[in-house]
């Protein structure tokens, strides 16, 4: 801030004073070539205005004379006929444009001709304009020029009225369109963006180039210019003089004005102020240009010396800053050779005696902070080591390289290591720092206790010894190891865990420097730190190791389970074993396994299932059935127990061709345990390694476990074996029954139909008279022999059913027209027992498909048996349709059956009671093929029934029969 | 420092104040839309005048100016969708050239400038603006006053025919049926018979009959007559007939004469309202102009041919004679 006003105060009178008088003359010069210029500029408008004007009065002029011409005519007997006037009229039409109509007045005022461009002439109208300015007014100016009036209010017209010479000259009026006027003014330039027009003697736009203003009837009266022009009254202004004002758009223009003397007119000429003083404001701009100049040169001149006096000001005071700021080297140079150079001179003087005082401060805080340091390492280092403890419990190794590599940084030790005690020498554990053939000897060391070493001698004082120099301790037994490490100051200090020695750390370095107290101090610290870690990692270790036995129990478990799972879930005996042996070896960590079956029969071993073996391998096991004794299945097989085989090569249980198959399979050792089932060998669990050694007892007693769950699934397997045998043995026998009876049935046919041919022939009389007496016994062999028949019939069928021979004949029928047969077939058994037979059949019931002779073969046979084992009341047959099914029940009101017979009168040759058997007849067949027969068609025949309340059998059949297979 | 960064920065301001306003760019072309009753292979001399007219003012079509026409090929109801189509192309300005262009452009857009060529109609009386002073809304044009000339062309025909006692009046059947026909007959002392015109082939037979009871005819201005204007004429001389056309066309054709508007000077007219309405201004401020130049053209052949002397009355207002 200073500074600044410092430079104001005197750079502001400067720059006034020198500058004040270039702009006092630069201005002056300004206003008057200003001034100079607006005048010529006046001038050369007023000039235009006036070229504008003359024109335009020429215009009036033409178009007077062209009227005059024709007025010359006379009326009367001595003038021109009306039809001359009216050629002279054309001609004038012709020749000027501008004129859109002419008429004729006569001497009176009175309208004679009227010729038009537009308009159809108009001959003779004598309308009255006496009274009309265009005929008074000629009359008494001789040239009437009128006001501007405005044809549909938008198109600017003018009268040019004459009187002739001579008594009898009349009047000619001609319209002038001054749209015409507007070539002239359009036709004039005024600089670029002017313009010129006229406006009639009350102000009134009369042409323009933008004829839009004319069209529009413009009134510009009220523009102060138009007033000032009018109020000139068209008279030649002595003193040229130019007017700024604002046209009709508003612009700022520079304007002049000319009368058009005879109309009383004026023409201005408008242009734009800006483009009117372009050139003088270029010239004032050159002005205003030199004289900025002049201003910056003076003010430049101004700053400058101002700057020369207050800069050496402004360095003293930046120096002075910096030194207060601290920089205390800071020099402050002026070279004015005057009161300010002694004033920076006393500044440095007082710079440089501060630096002293400061330099003796300096010292004291760095020493307290180089002690700050150290401590902060040391509390550093231990929390690193702490950390790594905590972290790395597991890693020993870790652990124990960290604490010494920290300890011998903090110590400034060269080499470093942990010596561990074990079996009663010293080993080392961790070392760090330690290299090439020095660690060699120092990792092969065994140090006793003893004074020779440094770790023997920390070991016999069980406390912290210092060796300074190796290499000259008369103690020291061990230099020339001492000096291929080049170690001179060695220290060892003990480890000891609740007051026994388990360690000793030991620090050294390869120059002679005793370590202090401090240092040692600290040494002692970490080593108690080593402490804990290897306790934590004895801990730990053995932690883990129970674990490890634990997860493996629970491994085995879980094996035992699923393999007693196997054997118990199915009968496939491969998929046990295969289950088995694959367990087995998982578990027993081994890298194969098999299982061999023993057959008693010829004591030979059979290969069941492997594991983890080799497709070829096994082949050639397969191949190969082992006897009693021979290799170490064998072997097992004979004594009852496990076989182990360490080393499969030292051993002479194999033959050369059993040899090469283990050989192939990479087999060094192997565990061969018997599958024992009351005490007798059932088969081998075998499994083998890759590797040689004796197997764990955990091993083989898992081993066992499993050979006594594979005993149990083979015993399994063979007994199943044994059943499916006996079943497949029946089977074929009750075949070998059902064909013998069809073949029985039809053998047997053949001769009863012979008898009941012949005994019929007999009864008829063929052969003569037959006595009474034989004809009863005839009737007894008749009916005993159809009895028989039908008894043959049904063996027929049912071995025919049972033997897979009978098929279905389908066909579509009518359930109802089935019923019906049936019904008629039995009506008059039930008629001679005075049964009533009702017969109840749903309506609509659909065309079905089966074979139909079958069905009223059921049918039949169900009504039958229902009229026969009933004595009074009635049998009832019902219909029904029910999803896809017919529904057909036979009720009766007979004895009923009893809950416990109610499946066994299905069975071939039973009958719910013997003695309705024999009471009623029957082959007790008939249910049965019944139920064959709804069976094939793929329905079902079942009963209801209560003892003492009737029995119904009901069948559902398919309405549509399928082709199926028949199974009997 | 500081001062000198001021000087400058003064300095700068009164240049910047000194330099003249920038010429107005625009990268677009301003488009004209051009709504035609017409068919497109008509040729209309008008818009050839208005395209030499507007490269007097500076504006070459395909350079700085671009033209988008419509022709309903002679079928008004077209129009609409033409003129709503120009509206969509979003052109800068209509020209519409007669009343139904006109009507048709002024019922699809309210706020594109149109620039009306009045030709058939007066658009005043046709309610199409609100006065040739102001004309209000977005139109403004030329009024050619074609219409207020049929008596004049009637009092041309019955000068240059002698003992002409009645006159076929041709107009499109269409179109509106001449007004005012009764008093300009009584005004000439002559019979006119209107005779409308329904399609192109008539001619022949129209002219034919119109020559038995009308010495001549005369044509109701129609740009359907315009299209067909060769026919006319020589339908016309075929049947003997002088005819009076409202287009110095229809005599280049063969017609016996014409009085009709100066079409340069409304090519000019055109010209300059399309400048103005470029430039920015209200139509509707822009007063509808008139035609005040009329042109009277002679075809001396077809006169001969007809066997028509031209009365010296007559002969010394034409503008034009085609021999």
């Amino acid at each position: 801030m200073r500074r600044r006003s410092l430079f104001l105060k005197y750079a502001i009178p400067l720059v006034l004073l020198s500058s004040g008088a270039v702009i006092v003359s630069g201005l002056d010069q300004m206003y008057f070539s200003y001034q100079e210029s607006k005048t010529a500029l006046a001038r050369v408008q007023h000039e235009k205005a006036v070229a504008a004007a003359i024109r335009i009065e020429q215009f009036a002029r033409d178009l007077e004379h062209q009227v005059a011409w024709i007025a010359q005519a006379q009326w009367g007997p001595r003038g021109i006929t009306l039809d001359q006037r009216r050629l002279d009229s054309l001609r004038l039409l012709r020749q000027v444009p501008a004129i859109t109509e002419v008429s004729h007045l006569d001497p009176e005022g009175h309208e004679q001709l009227r010729v038009s461009r537009l308009a159809m002439d108009v001959v003779g109208s004598g309308l009255d304009f006496s009274h009309d300015p265009k005929f008074t007014e000629a009359r008494s100016r001789k040239t009437w020029f009128s006001p501007v009036y405005f044809r549909k209010e938008s198109e600017p017209y003018m009268t040019v009225a004459l009187v002739g010479n001579g008594e009898n000259a009349g009047v000619v009026a001609a319209e002038a369109n001054l749209k015409f006027i507007w070539d002239v003014v359009s036709g004039m330039k005024v600089g670029q963006g002017g313009v010129a027009y006229v406006v009639d003697a009350k102000g009134r736009l009369i042409a323009h180039p933008d004829i839009s203003l004319v069209l529009q009837n413009t009134d510009l009266s009220k523009l102060p210019l138009i007033r000032d022009s009018i109020a000139q009254g068209g008279v030649e202004s002595v003193a040229v003089q130019a007017i700024t004002g604002r046209d009709v758009q508003g612009r700022e223009v520079l304007s002049a004005s000319a009368p058009i003397t005879p109309l009383g007119w004026n023409v201005v000429v408008d242009l734009p102020l800006r483009e009117a003083l372009a050139p003088l404001y270029s010239s004032l701009f050159r002005t205003a240009l030199l004289l900025l100049v002049g201003i910056a040169v003076s003010v430049l001149a101004s700053l400058i010396l101002v700057r020369r006096m207050v800069a050496p000001i402004h360095v003293l005071q930046t120096g002075a800053a910096k030194i207060g700021a601290g920089a205390l080297d800071q020099r402050i140079e002026v070279e004015t050779g005057d009161e300010l150079q002694a004033l920076g001179e006393e500044f440095n003087r007082m710079a440089e005696k501060l630096q002293e005082s400061y330099a003796g401060l300096e010292q004291k805080v760095a020493e307290r902070t180089r002690e700050l340091t150290e401590a902060l390492e040391q509390q550093t280092a231990t929390s690193e080591v702490l950390k790594a403890i905590s972290r790395t419990t597991f890693d020993l190794d870790a652990v124990l390289t960290t604490l010494v590599s920290t300890v011998m940084r903090l110590c400034q030790a060269d080499q470093g290591g942990m010596f561990r005690l074990e079996d009663g020498v010293y080993r080392l554990a961790a070392g760090h720092g330690v290299v090439g053939e020095y660690l060699a000897i120092e990792r092969a060391a065994r140090i006793k206790p003893g004074r020779g070493s440094v770790v023997g001698r920390a070991a016999l004082e069980r406390q912290t010894v210092q060796i300074v120099d190796a290499w000259s301790d008369p103690e020291y037994e061990i230099k020339d190891e001492a000096k291929v490490g080049g170690v001179h100051t060695m220290l060892g200090v003990p480890l000891m865990r609740d007051g026994v020695l388990i360690g000793v750390f030991s620090l050294a370095r390869n120059r002679v420097e005793p370590f202090t107290a401090k240092q040692i101090e600290l040494v002692t610290t970490f080593a108690d730190q080593a402490v804990i870690a290897i306790a934590n990692v004895r801990l730990f270790q053995e932690l883990q190791s129970r674990t490890e036995q634990l997860g493996e129990s629970v491994e085995q478990f879980r094996a035992l389970a699923e393999v007693s799972q196997a054997v118990n879930s199915t009968l496939d005996l491969e998929q046990v074993l295969s289950t088995i042996v694959s367990r087995a070896v998982q578990l027993s960590a081994t890298n194969s396994g098999a299982v061999y079956e023993y057959e008693e029969a010829d004591e030979q071993l059979r290969l069941r299932a492997t594991y983890g073996l080799e497709p070829d391998v096994v082949e050639a096991m397969l191949a190969k059935t082992l006897r009693l004794g021979e290799g170490a299945t064998g072997e097992a097989a004979q004594t009852r127990a496990p076989v182990e085989i360490a080393n499969v090569g030292s051993t002479d249980l194999y033959d050369d061709e059993l040899r090469k198959v283990i050989d192939r399979a990479g087999v060094r050792s192997l565990l061969a345990i018997p599958l024992l089932r009351e005490g007798r060998v059932l088969g081998i669990l075998s499994v083998s390694r890759k590797i040689e050694g004796t197997f764990p007892a955990e091993v083989t007693a898992l081993l066992q476990t499993f050979a006594a769950q594979s005993a149990v699934a083979i015993q399994n397997a063979r007994l199943f074996r044994e059943i499916e045998q006996k079943g497949r043995e029946l089977e074929i026998a009750s075949q070998h029954k059902s064909q013998f009876l069809a073949n029985m049935s039809h053998e047997l046919r053949t001769p009863l139909n012979a008898i009941l041919g012949y005994t019929e022939l007999i009864v008829d009389k063929i052969y003569g008279e037959v006595p009474d007496k034989i004809t009863d016994v005839l009737d007894r062999v008749q009916k005993s022999g159809r009895h028989l028949l039908g008894l043959i019939n049904d063996v027929l069928d049912l071995s025919k059913i049972e033997a897979g021979q009978l098929t279905l004949t389908l066909s579509d029928y009518s359930v109802h027209d089935a019923v019906q047969s049936a019904v008629t077939a039995v009506e008059p058994l039930a008629k001679e027992k005075g049964l009533r037979l009702v017969v109840d059949i749903e309506a609509k019931l659909p065309v079905g498909r089966a074979d139909e002779r079958r069905i009223v073969q059921v049918l039949l046979n169900l009504v039958g048996n229902a009229i026969k084992f009933t004595e009074e009341g009635e049998v009832t047959i019902r219909v029904r349709r029910d999803n896809g099914l017919f529904v057909v029940g036979v009720s009766d009101t007979g004895p009923g059956i009893p809950k416990a017979q109610h499946e066994r009168i299905f069975e071939e040759f039973q009958q719910a009671d013997g003695s309705a058997t024999r009471a009623n007849g029957g082959t007790g067949l008939g249910l049965a093929i019944a139920r064959k027969i709804i069976e094939l068609h793929g329905g079902r025949l079942w009963v209801e029934s209560v003892v003492g309340q009737g029995s119904t059998f009901t069948f559902s059949l398919p309405v549509q029969t399928e082709r199926r297979e028949l199974s009997a | 420092m500081n001062l000198r960064a001021n000087i400058l920065i003064v300095a700068f301001a009164v240049f910047g104040q000194v330099s003249p306003g920038l010429a107005r760019e625009t990268n677009d072309v301003p488009v004209i839309g051009i709504l035609r009753a017409s068919s497109a292979t008509a040729r209309d001399p008008t818009y050839d005048a208005l395209d030499s007219a507007l490269q007097r003012i500076g504006y070459f079509i395909g350079k700085n100016i671009r033209l988008e026409q419509r022709f309903a090929e002679r079928d008004a109801q077209r129009l609409p969708r033409l003129a709503d189509e120009l509206v969509r192309m979003k052109v800068d300005v209509i020209i519409a050239g007669n009343e139904a262009s006109l009507r048709a452009a002024k019922l699809s857009t309210s706020t594109i400038p149109i620039v009306a060529i009045a030709y058939d109609h007066d658009p005043v009386a046709a309610g199409l603006i609100h006065s040739m002073r102001r004309p209000g809304g977005n139109i403004t044009g030329i009024y050619s006053r074609q219409v207020e000339l049929a008596g004049k062309r009637l009092e041309l025909l019955k000068e240059t025919v002698p003992g002409l006692k009645q006159v076929a009046v041709l107009h499109e059947a269409t179109g509106p049926r001449p007004a005012g026909l009764d008093a300009l007959g009584k005004q000439l002392g002559l019979q006119l018979r209107t005779v409308p015109l329904a399609n192109a082939t008539e001619f022949g037979a129209i002219f034919k009959r119109a020559r038995e009871d009308s010495q001549a005819a005369t044509l109701v201005f129609s740009s359907r007559f315009f299209d067909d204007r060769e026919r006319i004429a020589a339908n016309a001389i075929e049947a003997g007939l002088p005819v009076m056309s409202p287009e110095r066309e229809f005599v280049a054709a063969g017609a016996l004469m014409s009085y009709a508007p100066d079409r340069q000077e409304i090519a000019g007219r055109v010209a300059y309202l399309l400048d103005r309405v470029l430039r920015g201004a209200n139509p509707g401020e822009l007063p509808f102009e008139e035609a005040s130049r009329f042109k009277l053209v002679i075809n001396a052949r077809t006169a001969k041919a007809l066997g028509v002397r031209i009365p010296q009355s007559v002969l010394m207002r034409a503008d034009e004679v085609i021999q």
